[in-house]
């Protein structure tokens, strides 16, 4: 288990919990069951990386106490 | 608890709300709208069901994801009513992280009632660690991991994993959950455990040192044992000796029963006096100066001692008392040696030993801390040695005789007398030593004066010459000379007395000559007298100087007399003929000063024409001579310019036999002249000026053809060979046509006009015998 921080920097920062097999979609579900908005208008960036749905968490090296920058499309 | 906190929370948010965007400044007006009406609430002590602050997690979730899964109609306000809880107060958000902490420190254990953990936790002043509380940035939301479970749950997903716990063994395995990691070692405690392990070290060291220095002691040793031990020990002792004694007595006595005892005796008398004798002593070293041991007396000598490693350990004899003296003698010395202190040159007995032919040691004074043993090695005498005992006395012997002077050599001591303070007056015998007056040889002077000297004395065949061949005394010589005024007379005297000896010696040779025959040696006298002369008289030989040279260069004028004009052979006299033909050499040299003989100088005949601006000019009409002539006084032609040289070349012929050409720079580059004068001499001539010397110098240019060109051409010219880049080709072509007309022009006749028009005008009027010609109209019959 990880947990993950995801910071839109506009007021949203949520903080969840997740497995390192799960992919970026789960994990964007979570953070939507979480904030409120909709999975799929979620974007999830490291510096210029744009995490794509289908990737494992583990295979993007997406440890513990991360931070993840939160967008919207 | 909370209304302290959020108050203070109240306020972050209106000093943040001044940086804030206006949207999420409308958020928060929301919000405190909402927290009012939470106050008007707390006011009715909570009469609405679903309060905010008691609704759970999981509700407002399952509320919200109902909300998602199916928008109903009042959908919006359910919306607003998560939001709010969403964006929940403060008091919710910190209870739900102490859940969280909660909940993760018990893990399964759920059943805590919310109200009693947040009392507790309040109790306790604890503040939630796992979520460090988001205080910089926005509202950070977290679900625990039972509400995570759920949601997954919903969502379709498997549980979350639990994380397992580092292993009993102390190794941690990374993330990926493959490698053991090797637990960093602990370096204060590595620390610790080597100062212990020092401390026990240096305690084994000390200890095993007291064990070795542990000694019994005397006294100890003493007190364990008491009087009655200690005598029947040395009652021991004593019957032991007794033994040994005794056993020695019958030993003894057996011996003597036997006979060996004094056979044994004798033979070791006999050995040792048969083995050290005089002879044995022979090459041993005796420490001590030979003089120092006298003579008529018995000396006792010592091995001395040495050291017992040493290398080679020569046994050296010594005596004690001499020793003893030698060394009080030493002291002294250098005693007297320190006070005198440092002294630059060496004592007179060096001096000394340096002439008898010593070796002068070179820092002696430090030979005898620098090789002790080799001094004392080479002290003494070996006993035995009479060589050099001999060598010794041969040694001193000599010195003897050299210090008193034998043999050819003289000592002189090198030390000057004492100096004393110069006195203003004279000693008592520096008065007695008087200054001897200088005799003046008022002889020699007197007959020299009276007899001037007398060439006819010095005649070399009648008197011999005077010299004295006695000997010189250095006495003699080194005196002052005694120089009269007398003598320094001016020259000028001596000189005239000089001439008139010569003079009336002359006249008698001369007289001498005509009657007697002269004698060998007279006439080689003669010769050798008149040979300088006879250079300055000149002789047959010839010598030429500057002037000479001068007029000899002048002679070969090379336009002289090419004009005709001087023509001198047809100028001469016949009653000049003779005087002609004796100086016909001189005339022939062709110098252009020709010997003026005043008495043979005949007016200058006018009549004759022989003046060179007024000669008439010969008439062309006696024949082609006279043409010639005519041509020749005109330049017109060159005569034939050998007579000069002919007569050049008699002239060689006749001066090459003493031919000498004088230095005509007075030897200012000969190297042996400036030798002579020692170099430092100037010019013998003074360098004049040519003041009328006019160089002329003038530079003409041409061009490839060898035309002349003017300083405009040349320029150019120049400047493109210079440059290596000629004219154009129009430039060149106009310069070529240029260059032709200026050819015509030049060809063309100065009388006439190109077309010959005047020549066809004199034609025409010889045609017509008249001094006019008519012009016609037409203009055909007069280009005809």
């Amino acid at each position: 288990m990880l947990e993950v921080t995801c910071n839109d920097r506009l007021g949203k920062k949520v903080r969840v919990k997740c497995n390192p097999d799960d992919t970026v979609g789960d994990l964007k579900k979570l953070i939507a069951a979480q904030t409120g908005t909709r999975y799929d208008k979620i974007v999830l960036k490291k510096w210029y990386t744009v995490f794509k749905d289908h990737i494992k968490l583990s295979d993007y090296e997406i440890h513990d106490g991360m931070n993840l920058e939160l967008y919207y499309q | 608890m909370g209304s302290k906190k959020h108050k203070k929370e109240s306020k972050k948010k209106k000093h943040r709300s001044r940086s804030r965007s206006p949207l999420e400044n409308e958020e928060v007006q929301r919000e405190r709208t909402e927290r009012k009406k939470h106050r008007k609430h707390k006011d009715r002590k909570r009469d609405r069901s679903p309060d905010v602050e008691e609704v759970p997690v999981d509700s407002h979730l399952a509320r919200e994801v109902v909300t998602r899964e199916a928008p109903s109609r009042d959908a919006p306000v359910r919306e607003v009513s998560a939001r709010a809880h969403s964006r929940s107060s403060s008091e919710e958000r910190d209870r739900r992280a102490r859940e969280h902490h909660r909940a993760r420190a018990d893990k399964e254990d759920v059943s805590y009632h919310r109200e009693k953990s947040s009392e507790s936790s309040a109790r306790t002043g604890e503040r939630s660690q796992s979520p460090p509380a988001s205080r910089g940035g926005a509202a950070q939301e977290s679900l625990s991991v039972e509400e995570t479970n759920k949601l997954r749950a919903k969502l379709g997903l498997k549980p979350l994993e639990r994380t397992e716990k580092p292993a009993e063994d102390g190794k941690l395995k990374d993330d990926l959950g493959e490698f053991y990691h090797k637990p960093a070692a602990n370096i204060a405690q590595q620390k610790k455990s080597e100062k212990i392990r020092e401390k026990l070290q240096l305690h084994k060291e000390k200890r095993k040192i007291e064990q070795k220095l542990q000694t019994t002691l005397l006294a100890e040793e003493s007190d364990e044992d008491d009087a009655a031990a200690w005598v029947q020990r040395s009652r021991d002792i004593d019957r032991q000796k007794r033994e040994a004694a005794k056993r020695a007595a019958m030993l003894d006595e057996m011996d003597a029963v036997f006979g060996v005892s004094a056979l044994v005796e004798q033979e070791q008398h006999e050995e040792r006096q048969h083995s050290y004798t005089h002879s044995q002593l022979r090459g041993l070293r005796v420490a001590h100066d030979i003089d120092a041991i006298a003579d008529e007396r018995e000396v006792v000598l010592t091995l001395a001692d040495k050291e017992v490693l040493a290398d080679d350990n020569e046994d050296v004899l010594v005596n004690v008392n001499i020793v003893d003296d030698e060394r009080t003698k030493k002291n002294l010395l250098e005693a007297k040696k320190a006070k005198s202190g440092y002294r630059a040159y060496d004592d007179e007995a060096d001096l000394e030993a340096a002439a008898l032919g010593y070796a002068r040691p070179v820092l002696a004074k430090y030979d005898d801390e620098i090789n002790k043993d080799k001094a004392a090695k080479t002290r003494g005498f070996l006993i035995g040695d009479d060589d050099v005992l001999e060598a010794k006395k041969f040694r001193d012997m000599m010195r003897q005789e050299r210090l008193q002077g034998g043999g050819d050599k003289r000592l002189e001591s090198l030390q000057l007398p004492a100096l004393r303070i110069a006195s203003d007056y004279l000693d008592e015998h520096e008065i007695q030593a008087k200054f001897k007056k200088t005799k003046r040889k008022g002889k020699i002077r007197k007959k020299a004066k009276h007899e001037p000297i007398d060439v006819d004395d010095y005649d070399a065949a009648t008197a011999p010459l005077d010299t004295d061949d006695t000997e010189v005394k250095p006495e003699l010589l080194s005196k002052p000379l005694a120089v009269d005024e007398e003598e320094t007379e001016p020259d000028t005297e001596l000189q005239a007395a000089l001439a008139r000896a010569r003079r009336l010696r002359q006249a008698e040779l001369a007289h001498e000559a005509q009657f007697k025959v002269p004698k060998v040696e007279e006439i080689l006298e003669r010769v050798k007298e008149e040979e300088p002369a006879e250079e300055d008289t000149g002789g047959s030989s010839m010598v030429l100087d500057a002037t000479a040279e001068f007029c000899r260069t002048l002679g070969d004028i090379p336009t002289y007399g090419l004009a005709g004009n001087r023509d001198h052979h047809a100028e001469i006299m016949d009653f000049e003929r003779e005087d002609m033909e004796v100086e016909a050499e001189a005339d022939s040299n062709a110098g252009a000063w020709s010997r003026v003989d005043v008495h043979n100088e005949k007016p200058a005949d006018l009549a004759a024409g022989s003046c060179v601006g007024l000669e008439a000019e010969p008439s062309l009409g006696a024949g082609v001579w006279g043409a010639l002539q005519l041509a020749l006084s005109k330049g017109y032609l060159e005569r034939a310019g050998v007579a000069p040289q002919t007569n050049s070349a008699a002239k060689h012929l006749l001066t090459a036999r003493h031919y000498s050409i004088e230095d005509k720079t007075y030897g200012e580059d000969d190297k042996y002249g400036r030798r002579e004068r020692g170099g430092h001499s100037g010019p013998l001539q003074d360098f004049r000026e040519k003041n009328n010397f006019r160089p002329n110098i003038k530079l003409e240019y041409v061009d490839d053809d060898g035309r002349p060109l003017c300083p405009k051409e040349a320029f150019r010219y120049l400047s493109h060979k210079f440059h290596g880049k000629g004219p154009g080709k129009n430039k060149q072509e106009k310069r070529i046509k240029k260059a032709v007309q200026e050819g015509l022009m030049k060809k063309m006749s100065s009388t006439d006009t190109p077309l010959g028009t005047l020549q066809m005008l004199q034609d025409k009027q010889r045609e017509t015998q008249s001094p006019y010609i008519v012009l016609s109209g037409v203009k055909r019959e007069n280009a005809n």
